[in-house]
């Protein structure tokens, strides 16, 4: 379970975060949705225990990122924004460097590694350097980065953004099967086809704080839209006249 | 299962070698670079040797004299000079301009107003260039040889005894051979190793820390359950390796081209022994602690790798500083200094090269002060990397 109280981050002048309350659950996938610059990737970073909260905290399991990130990183997968891989590491390589700091035993790292590699359709190029892997393919690697570890909670930024339609199906079915299997996955996308689909529960965010937040059903018939991306427009366009706080039960 | 701190560091050290043995310019820096500076010495031992030996079996030395016609009653001088295989050619030209353009090593003049049985003879030289300056010593030399021969034969010719004209006769008593002029090139060795010891690993502590935040692999990094110092301490020891891998290949290199060149030439005192060498490895390992401890602490305080490698460029003045203390302190005092970091390591350095042996209390004192102070710098390297800031908001 992940959660953040009144989360506050300031970068100079600049309120990244302000205030922001949320939860997600195990067994569940919760969507973070905000436009670009609401706050989505520094409140991630909060999550990871990567930068200090001004004001408030992010938990996951109980324990605060924070103060306590060691003891919440080995239950967290992050999927960033930013893939990062090293260049000249191959993808196997990538893998088996963080399964290794996340202290996961060779054989079963060895096992993972395998499996993952079948999973998201790794293996043709699974032995050759990342320099020169196409976006998708550093995707399903950094994917599968955060993966390694088997950990109870995720959190997927932009997680098909570069995919192909395939490869899209493959991982949504995956997202399914985290949920399946108990996981909390928080997902951060800006496909709100994928957001239907995927997300029990919503939290839109704008200017670092919670503008609407309920199940896609519930959004729908609160804002009397007939997608998400009419929810999204209305709930920012309503927070920014009235500045007031939309919570759907 | 979470790992102890130790098994960490040796997964991001050997993460980091393997990434970085794959890294042309990191192999660039750490195995050519160090290359450089014995290739430079051991071409000018090649090259340079020639004019650089002072002894009679120098090459003949032909020197523009301006105002020869005041010679006449030195007619033996000519003889003299061209035992000593120095030709003197009259000329009219202006010998100070021939000199200051380079078209003459050496010339003279020869003061017209003198006349009779004493002459007044200047030699013309830039002291700048060390070609002319041995030249121009050879020169003086020999026609001070001239002047106490003619001086010993007229006091003869008077019926008088020689030692009337020299009541206090000096001469030189160089503490090495002439052979041993090899020793100016070798006394370059110390400050061209420190420069090494600064510049091995400098590309290493850039990438693994500005260059992981500039391609975003820093903060996939950080989401794995290991401290930031132990992070940082893998890194570390992986540049440590890479400035050692240098430093090694440096000295290696100096003893083979410096050991080369002077076989090669003949006659010049050999490079110091391999144990020698050893020893300056030795010597400068308190100083690679200090140069990644101090790479580290700028790399990690900077925001991309071009900001990253203008501070680092700079980051050899450092070095520089005690030398120049060095170089203005008389040797008496040397020992006083050698508790400062880095002037212990340059007092070591110049010590095994001159003369192979370096005091070991002067060695442990300057070591200690160096890694007291390295582990300082890499302190505030930790402090610096464990701040939240260095990611740049999104």
């Amino acid at each position: 379970m992940i959660e953040t109280r009144g989360l506050t981050k300031r970068y100079g002048s600049v309120t990244a975060v302000d205030g922001l309350e949320f939860h997600a659950e195990d067994g569940a996938v919760t969507g973070l949705i905000g436009a670009n610059g609401a706050g989505k990737t520094t409140t991630f970073r909060a999550i990871c225990g990567v930068v200090e909260p001004d004001r408030g905290s992010a938990c996951v399991d109980g324990h605060d990122a924070w103060h306590a990130r060691l003891e919440v990183l080995p239950r967290l997968g992050v999927l960033p924004d930013v893939r990062g891989l090293y260049p000249r590491l191959t993808p196997r390589e990538h893998l088996a460097y963080f399964g290794a700091l996340h202290g996961v035993e060779p054989t079963v790292l060895s096992r993972r590694i395998a499996a993952l590699a079948e999973r998201l359709e790794m293996r043709e190029f699974i032995d050759r350097r990342a320099r020169g892997l196409s976006r998708g393919q550093e995707l399903k690697v950094a994917l599968a980065r955060a993966l390694i570890h088997a950990p109870q909670n995720v959190i997927l930024d932009e997680p098909t953004n570069g995919l192909d339609v395939a490869s899209t199906r493959a991982v949504r079915e995956l997202i399914r099967e985290l949920r399946a299997a108990g996981r909390c996955v928080v997902l951060a996308s800006h496909v709100m086809v994928e957001v239907t689909q995927l997300c029990d529960r919503l939290f839109i965010i704008d200017r670092g704080h919670v503008v609407a937040t309920g199940s896609p059903a519930d959004l729908l018939q609160r804002f009397d839209a007939t997608d998400l991306e009419d929810v999204f427009v209305s709930a920012i366009a309503a927070a920014r006249t009235k500045s007031g706080f939309l919570q759907c039960a | 299962m979470r790992l102890n701190s130790g098994r960490q560091s040796v997964i991001v050290f050997a993460k980091e070698m393997r990434d970085h043995l794959r890294d042309r310019r990191s192999l660039l820096l750490s195995l050519v670079y160090p290359l450089l500076g014995p290739l430079l010495l051991g071409g000018l031992l090649m090259a340079g040797g020639a004019s650089l030996r002072v002894d009679r079996e120098a090459p003949v030395l032909r020197v523009p004299a301006q105002g020869m016609a005041t010679l006449r009653d030195f007619a033996d001088l000519g003889t003299f000079l061209i035992e000593h295989r120095i030709e003197l050619r009259p000329t009219m030209e202006d010998v100070e301009a021939l000199v200051r353009r380079g078209a003459e090593q050496v010339a003279l003049i020869i003061d017209p107003a003198a006349a009779g049985r004493m002459i007044d003879i200047v030699v013309v030289f830039d002291p700048g260039n060390i070609s002319m300056a041995a030249s121009a010593g050879r020169l003086a030399a020999t026609l001070n040889d001239y002047a106490r021969h003619r001086a010993h034969i007229e006091l003869r010719a008077a019926g008088l005894d020689p030692a009337l004209a020299e009541p206090v006769r000096v001469s030189g008593r160089p503490i090495s051979a002439i052979r041993d002029v090899a020793m100016l090139l070798y006394g370059m060795i110390p400050a061209l190793l420190m420069f090494m010891v600064f510049l091995g690993g400098t590309h290493l502590a850039i990438d693994t820390t500005a260059g992981e935040r500039e391609r975003g692999s820093l903060e996939p990094l950080l989401t794995a359950p290991v401290a930031r110092s132990v992070l940082l301490i893998g890194k570390a020891a992986a540049t440590l390796c890479f400035t050692g891998l240098t430093v090694a290949i440096h000295l290696i290199g100096f003893k083979l081209l410096l050991g080369g060149a002077t076989w090669v030439v003949g006659g010049y005192q050999a490079p110091p022994s391999w144990s020698v060498f050893a020893a300056l490895f030795a010597v400068a390992l308190p100083v690679m602690i200090f140069a990644v401890a101090m790479q580290f602490l700028i790399a990690t305080m900077t925001r991309s790798m071009k900001e990253a490698q203008i501070y680092l460029g700079l980051l050899p003045v450092i070095p520089a500083m005690p030398g120049l203390v060095l170089a203005f302190t008389s040797l008496s005092n040397v020992q006083s200094l050698a508790a400062w970091p880095l002037i212990g390591q340059l007092i070591g350095f110049a010590g095994l090269i001159s003369g192979g042996t370096a005091s070991p209390s002067t060695l442990i004192t300057g070591a200690l002060a160096t890694i007291a102070l390295a582990i300082a710098a890499f302190f505030l390297a930790i402090r610096s990397f464990e701040r939240s800031t260095h990611l740049s908001p999104s």
